[in-house]
């Protein structure tokens, strides 16, 4: 028996190793690893040497290292997408360079080969902190503008000075996608974890569970492993347990598949329950067309290329530096809505800017408009500025309805007043038209009204970022000199910058001055009477930096005695950032809020990308040693 | 007088010293433990008892060529990697329109070839099977990432050769509320009735318990054991690369990690269904009820409302006891 069994199962396995090896077998995405590392975008046309003044046009070499590659993993191919696409919008050269099969050590020295080809900035997918902390080290202390992109922590947490990392925030993503499952309301939330212990899937539940809690509703999370079939049953049985749970979350195709199982064997019926998921698969776009499925959380690769390479071109034009530590692509939502938008690249974009002041009437506006007018320019968009001719909110109003009226394929507001523009920013959103924020606004949730997001200042963060470079080197007391107690901008700043310094263990408070400088002087000079210990000042802005710098010189301090750091900029305070009185100036960087604006609605109409935040930073950009010539260079014009 | 006594051994001494008296005797503990402390009697129902049976088809196709190998005194790590193997072959060529039938011999017969592989390397170098399946299996994963470009494959497309190998019984469902039982029970119950067979009715299967219980007598008696010990990891890849055919046919999905640990919770099962870690005793239908007893107890874990995270503790606890109590029950016997 034994002998006529094993001759038997020999010659089915012979056969099939003839079989096989005759081709039919096609194992998925076969192709010899390409040997091809290096993949360069180029201007589509070489443009003629700019004037050295213009800073738009600067030719910058940039280098992004990554630990994949489009050739080997089609996931690439999209990330690869945006960084070739924001290549050719803004005119610069990139190369990108990757292992050609999964391999780290090699990544490393990749990296190191980047940095010995001296480029004007670099982007590089940060998968192994500690492998890559030293190459990327190099390229910081050659000057060299480092960000991150889809693999990473953020420069804190990685423990690595660069500047940010885009990529997707988790816990916002379980978050966002908790507050849609349960916007209706619901009994109980279920999250259905593949791999519990894993960092980033841990996060996704604590962001649902949030905010579930929130609204008041019990949730779980509930373990599943890697054996499809188990799963089903796992979450059969959860369901049996708990019938009255009608919120799930799965976490991926590898949650999801098995959810769809169970479905289909429970039998449950469609509108008894909410389902959303993160990632996007063939099976996920089939039940979000049938309603199954709520939304596919995306973490959105293009934009994680596009977007490292314009913070590039930000900081080595115009030295404007991202705002936060991490700067969030995802969670993006695919639904119903956009499950089978159609990318194109090429299509024409006409667009509205509708802000509340010119800059006909206020320069500040200059800097906005000079923003909006370079991205329109580079990306291919045509744009019509409104804005009314003084001060004027009503008229504003008026100008948003025309700007509806005109159907355009996008539109950018300054919320300066949301009741007044409600209905007007309520039509185009039920036109279809996707609406942006840009430099007032306070972000969709809190105004209460269902546009994309908010392009500005985040104060907290300026005033809290301000403290920890302040107190680095610690400090034995602190004074946030607020100009406008009660503001609600000014009150976040030094609430952000209290903050920071009780985490670092030196007392704070927050003394309050006026517009007369000359009573403000006096105030902060008893108050450092009072407090002879006092060695962190952060100012406001211009009005309360002035009779800082009056009540310095009097009193005769010296950089080593008080440090400072202020917001905003003004020719003062830019030449105590050279003297080295003031550490930094904080910039709200305006010239971002009309680039992004543009960029969001771009992204938005040609590639379905919607941002991921309800408001996206566009400052604290800090103004440094670093980047004070740059700045003041392009004072007026860019900044 | 003596033949007479040897002859009218008491059924239940015969009964113990079967090897599926421990894990029986497990079983209807189990069954009575959940069916008493299972809230709102939700245990003895339908749906329970198909999910029950349905987390334990793949599981349990694998779990049968491991507990043939563990008779034997070998190992195979490897198991899990192989049910990957099986459903890429078979996913990738039905979900390229490739012939269902050559898409079933390769899910069948390349994890049934690696197994050969595996077997090969045991015998030739005289490595433990622990240690030669412990690299392979990290070979066989790594070789389909390269192969595959660490892609996950998915389709939504229904062939009739998936209904085949893992379908729902439409019909029985519509018969019995909740009765979501699937075409993979008859492969199970399938491969269990005939590898039983095999194993207690055929010479190959008496040469498998000596090739694991006593090798140097086998030997002496005639028995090829290399060949034996290399049928049994052909017969584990073959069952590997079905339990992958199974899984894809349901699920349409297959990653570089699907079936991960898979091998440890069918020696889990083994072991748990009162198989030997030394070789030379062990049952197929006790493999069955080992994994049965472990699906029931995740069930378990999840109905009494414990956090399912602590299906791992219970499991390993379980294995702890099952094979305490197996060995204390065959010590009586």
């Amino acid at each position: 028996m034994s002998k006529k069994l094993s001759t038997l199962l020999a010659l089915v396995l012979i056969a099939t190793m003839v079989l096989t090896a005759c081709g039919a077998t096609e194992p998925p995405a076969e192709e010899p690893a390409a040997p091809a590392v290096e993949e360069t975008t180029a201007p589509a046309v070489e443009e003629p040497a700019a004037p050295a003044e213009d800073a738009a046009a600067k030719p910058l070499k940039l280098y992004a290292v990554q630990h994949a590659l489009c050739a080997w993993d089609s996931f690439w191919c999209t990330v690869e997408d945006g960084i070739k696409n924001a290549a050719e919008d803004m005119g610069v050269d990139v190369t990108i360079l990757g292992p050609e099969k999964f391999d780290l050590e090699k990544t490393a020295q990749l990296i190191e080969q980047a940095v010995a080809a001296k480029p004007d900035g670099l982007a590089v997918t940060v998968t192994d902190a500690d492998l890559f902390r030293a190459p990327i080290q190099k390229a910081i202390d050659a000057g060299i503008p480092v960000v991150a992109y889809n693999a990473g922590n953020g420069p804190i947490i990685d423990n690595i000075p660069y500047l940010t990392y885009l990529g997707q925030d988790e816990y916002q993503g379980g978050y966002q996608g908790g507050m849609r499952l349960a916007a209706d309301g619901g009994t109980k939330g279920v999250c259905i974890n593949q791999q519990v212990g894993h960092a980033g899937l841990d996060k996704r539940c604590n962001g649902f569970v949030a905010a579930l809690g929130e609204k008041n509703i019990p949730a779980d999370v509930l373990a599943i492993s890697d054996d499809p079939a188990a799963s089903q049953t796992v979450i059969s049985d959860y369901y049996t347990a708990n019938p009255d749970v009608d919120i799930f979350l799965t976490l991926g195709p590898n949650g999801a598949n098995p959810f769809y199982a169970f479905l289909d064997a429970a039998g449950l019926a469609a509108g008894t329950y909410k389902h959303g998921t993160f990632d996007n698969s063939p099976e996920i776009a089939a039940a979000i067309k049938d309603g199954t499925t709520m939304f596919g959380i995306d973490q959105q690769p293009f934009l994680q290329g596009y977007g490292s390479i314009q913070s590039l071109v930000m900081v080595g034009r115009y030295g404007i530096k991202p705002a936060l530590p991490v700067t969030a692509t995802g969670p993006g939502f695919i639904t119903t809505d956009n499950v089978d938008f159609a990318v194109d690249g090429n299509r024409e974009v006409n667009i509205y800017t509708v802000q509340h002041a010119l800059c006909a009437w206020d320069a500040f506006w200059c800097v906005v408009e000079k923003g909006i007018e370079t991205a329109a320019k580079e990306q291919g968009v045509n744009y019509t500025l409104l804005g009314p001719e003084k001060w004027d909110l009503e008229k504003m109003a008026q100008l948003i309805e025309q700007a509806v009226a005109a159907k355009p394929d996008g539109m950018a507001v300054t919320v300066s007043s949301v009741d007044l523009f409600r209905s007007g920013i309520q039509k185009a959103l039920d036109a279809g038209i996707p609406v942006t924020a840009y430099n007032a606004g306070a972000g969709p949730v809190l105004d209460n009204l269902g546009y994309m997001t908010y392009l500005g200042q985040d104060e907290y963060q300026g005033g809290y970022q301000g403290g920890m470079r302040l107190a680095a080197d610690g400090g034995t007391k602190g004074v946030c000199i607020n100009q406008v107690v009660g503001h609600t901008g000014l009150d976040a700043r030094c609430k952000g910058f209290v903050d920071a310094m009780t985490e670092k263990g030196i007392p704070a408070e927050v003394l309050a001055i006026s517009d007369d400088p000359a009573s403000s002087q006096t105030v902060i000079s008893d108050y450092f009477t009072a407090n002879p210990d006092v060695d962190i000042f952060l100012t406001l802005g211009p009005n309360g930096a002035n009779p800082f710098y009056a009540f310095y010189t009097q009193v005769g301090l010296t950089p080593e005695k008080a440090k400072h750091g202020t917001f905003d900029t003004s020719p003062e305070i830019i030449s105590h950032i050279k003297d080295g009185v003031t550490m930094f100036a904080i910039d709200q960087q305006p010239f971002l809020q009309g680039y992004g604006a543009v960029t969001t609605l771009m992204l938005k109409i040609r590639y379905g990308i919607s941002p991921a935040m309800p408001v996206t930073a566009t400052g604290p950009g800090f103004v440094d040693l670093s980047n004070v010539d740059t700045v003041s260079a392009l004072s007026g014009k860019y900044r | 007088m003596t033949k007479a006594t040897a002859k009218s051994k008491p059924a239940p001494r015969r009964f113990l010293e079967s090897p599926i008296a421990g894990p029986l005797i497990t079983l209807v503990a189990v069954t009575i433990f959940l069916t008493i402390f299972v809230p709102n009697n939700t245990f003895l129902t339908m749906r329970t008892m198909s999910g029950i049976v349905n987390a334990a088809t793949l599981t349990g196709i694998v779990t049968i060529g491991i507990t043939l190998l563990m008779i034997c005194d070998e190992f195979d790590l490897s198991a899990g990697a192989l049910v990957a193997v099986g459903a890429f072959l078979y996913g990738g060529i039905t979900m390229n329109g490739g012939s269902p039938l050559l898409a079933v011999l390769a899910g069948l017969l390349v994890p049934g070839l690696l197994g050969a592989l595996n077997g090969f390397l045991r015998i030739r170098t005289g490595i433990p099977s622990f240690i030669v399946t412990l690299g392979t299996q990290a070979i066989y994963r790594a070789a389909l990432y390269v192969l595959s470009g660490g892609i996950m494959l998915q389709t939504v497309t229904e062939l009739p050769v998936y209904k085949v190998f893992n379908g729902r019984l439409v019909g029985l469902a519509n018969a019995i509320p909740d009765a979501n039982f699937r075409t993979s029970l008859f492969w199970l119950l399938g491969m269990v009735v005939l590898f039983q067979f095999i194993l207690v009715r055929t010479r190959f299967g008496n040469h498998i318990f000596a090739a694991g219980g006593n090798p140097g007598a086998a030997k002496a008696t005639g028995v090829n054991v290399n060949r034996i010990k290399l049928m049994g990891f052909i017969i584990s890849g073959l069952l590997a690369g079905l339990a992958g055919v199974m899984l894809f046919s349901q699920y349409k999905t297959a990653r570089i990690a699907t079936a991960t640990g898979e091998e440890l919770n069918a020696i889990a099962a083994a072991v748990v269904g009162g198989t030997l870690l030394t070789g030379g005793s062990g049952s197929v239908v006790g493999a069955l009820l080992g994994v049965l007893i472990i699906s029931m107890l995740r069930t378990g874990v999840v109905l009494m409302g414990l956090p399912s995270d602590n299906f791992v503790a219970v499991v390993g606890v379980t294995i702890v006891l099952a094979a305490v109590f197996n060995y204390w029950i065959r010590r009586k016997a």
